[in-house]
């Protein structure tokens, strides 16, 4: 199980670098998709089928779609590497450094394990149903207004003149 | 046996590829795929701990996030088309205009 993990934390990492150091547009956003179906597969193998299903749906099936249509829409061509390298994202480099120590030693010393345990995982989509619709109600309503503002949003940008 | 720390570690580096991303990159496209990178490992991280402690609630979390995400991208390319229209350009460190 760990082996089989640990490959397809491999492939997420080829692909997620395929993305950020690619130099045509369309061909990272193939990069991206084939990301996200490598963490599809890691809620498949935590037993979370549903989460799985709805990841591929949202994000391959709307969110690439979304991306390529703009990509093409805009007509961005391969161009030459375009890599910032200023005083500015240096100290950011160097920052991320500080962070990613910062978040190993505490994975060394980690105390996850007093995490208290639930008696059983229900990952169905009837048990999160459930617990979106009683436990969660208010983020559940604020996330469907967020999503209606984002359209109207998205709308405006898009128009002619703002 | 697969515990929560290897989950923890792989989203981590994935975060920070995500970072570097937008850190690097000037195309306004690259810094919002690059967000999705960020988004995406953490909700790995997410999946583990619903794993680890048995919990529903860290599900619900991805749920939501993915909601965020999907909103993010939508209102991010909005933008960029409608930068590209005015501007002719998508690259962010031309955009300079409320720079004080």
């Amino acid at each position: 199980m760990k082996t089989v993990f640990y490959i397809n934390a491999l492939f997420s990492l080829i692909f997620a670098l395929g993305v950020i150091f690619g130099k045509n547009p369309l061909r990272s956003a193939l990069s991206l998709l084939l990301f996200f179906l490598t963490i599809a597969l890691d809620f498949f193998f935590a037993g979370s089928e549903y989460l799985g299903f709805v990841q591929i749906i949202v994000y391959a099936g709307g969110i690439i779609v979304m991306i390529a249509f703009v990509i093409i829409l805009l007509g961005l061509k391969k161009e030459s590497p375009d890599y910032d390298i200023t005083v500015r994202s240096f100290t950011g480099i160097i920052l991320l450094g500080f962070f990613a120590l910062g978040v190993l030693y505490g994975l060394a010393k980690s105390v996850l394990h007093l995490i208290p345990k639930a008696p059983y995982f229900d990952t169905s989509a009837a048990g999160i149903g459930d617990a979106l619709f009683s436990k969660y109600l208010l983020p559940f309503e604020v996330a469907s207004i967020l999503l209606l503002v984002g359209v109207v949003l998205a709308f405006i940008f898009a128009k002619k003149e703002v | 046996m697969l515990g929560f720390n290897d989950y923890l570690l792989v989203s981590v580096i994935l975060f920070f590829v995500g970072a570097l991303g937008v850190l690097f990159r000037r195309n306004l496209i690259y810094i919002l795929m690059s967000l999705e990178l960020m988004l995406n490992s953490i909700n790995l991280t997410l999946i583990g701990l619903a794993k680890y402690s048995n919990d529903t609630n860290p599900q619900v979390l991805i749920l939501l996030i993915l909601v965020v995400a999907a909103v993010e991208v939508a209102v991010g390319l909005g933008l960029a088309i409608n930068l590209m229209r005015v501007k002719k350009t998508v690259d962010v460190d031309l955009f300079k205009s409320l720079k004080g």
